[in-house]
């Protein structure tokens, strides 16, 4: 993902792997999802609808039957993925990390607003 | 860094899925209730398939109630497929002895749901929640009240004549 995009569009690293990661974009209220040579801009609904769908995906059935094209392709409402089943292992986990840092934002954030200010 | 699925919803994912989980329960109960009326109506006791009917639509308006409490708050609320309803009863005790039951776990559900709630702080929907553990109070009630029917009355000579005929006068009337 390059610089610039992550300059001018104000980007907070969410969470990264060696294979690509998730950045927010506090202006866009949206996030960047970075992999296999592709930024997707997607909405937390989006990306949380993404997981869903990767989170069902039977590896070990796709991986095993002969018939099977091993490929899965996903179409969320503006964005379509075409991934194998090592890029699904690899999207997975950071899906999972940053939904963790997502959750970990939450728990801070929920603690500072609790907070009372003297 | 703002948190976007604050802003998004109020629900945890934990909680939205337990929410959609008890969807699919109340879908379920109504379903069942549908298929009790008509077991029911098959075997002549009009009374009960008529208080079975009314139990089914309030099944599906508690279903309703929470569906649309998810979409409020921001969730994804999920159209439950249901399966696997008993059609087949073996006595009209039966019937009744599957209600109760079935009531027995929609409030244990129900339960579960504000434990969850309790543990995650989250007392918006714990006062949502509060409608229905009052409402299963009145529900474990009438269906406990309907099964005692069988005992004080008897079931035999017009023992299930008069069953059927009282099913539809319970009336809960606590607080």
């Amino acid at each position: 993902m390059s610089q610039d995009l992550i300059a001018t569009a104000g980007l907070i690293e969410v969470f990264i792997t060696t294979k690509g990661g998730i950045y927010q974009s506090d202006k866009e209220n949206c996030l960047y999802l970075n992999f296999s040579g592709k930024v997707s801009k997607l909405n937390i609904q989006s990306l949380n609808d993404l997981k869903k769908v990767i989170d069902k995906v039977d590896l070990g059935h796709m991986c095993t039957l002969i018939e099977h094209a091993d490929i899965e392709i996903i179409l969320l409402k503006d964005h379509c993925f075409v991934l194998s089943g090592i890029e699904i292992i690899y999207l997975k986990e950071i899906l999972q990390g940053a939904f963790t840092m997502f959750r970990l934002n939450h728990i801070i954030t929920d603690c500072l607003d609790r907070l009372v200010i003297s | 860094m703002k948190d976007l699925m604050r802003i998004k919803s109020l629900l945890s994912t934990e909680i939205e899925t337990l929410l959609n989980q008890q969807v699919k329960k109340e879908a379920h109960s109504s379903a069942i209730y549908l298929s009790m009326a008509s077991w029911c109506d098959r075997n002549g006791f009009d009374g009960s398939a008529d208080f079975f009917f009314k139990q089914s639509n309030e099944e599906r308006e508690h279903q309703l109630k929470l569906y649309k409490y998810i979409l409020d708050m921001g969730g994804t609320a999920i159209s439950p497929e249901i399966s696997n309803i008993k059609n087949e009863f073996g006595t009209f005790r039966e019937v009744f002895e599957d209600a109760l039951d079935q009531e027995i776990a929609i409030t244990q559900s129900f339960k579960n749901i504000v434990a969850r709630c309790h543990k995650e702080q989250d007392y918006v929907t714990l006062e949502f929640l509060n409608w229905f553990l009052k409402e299963q109070r009145e529900e474990e009630y009438i269906a406990r009240r309907a099964l005692e029917l069988f005992e004080v009355i008897g079931e035999n000579g017009t023992g299930f004549w008069d069953i059927d005929k009282n099913i539809g006068g319970i009336k809960y009337s606590g607080e």
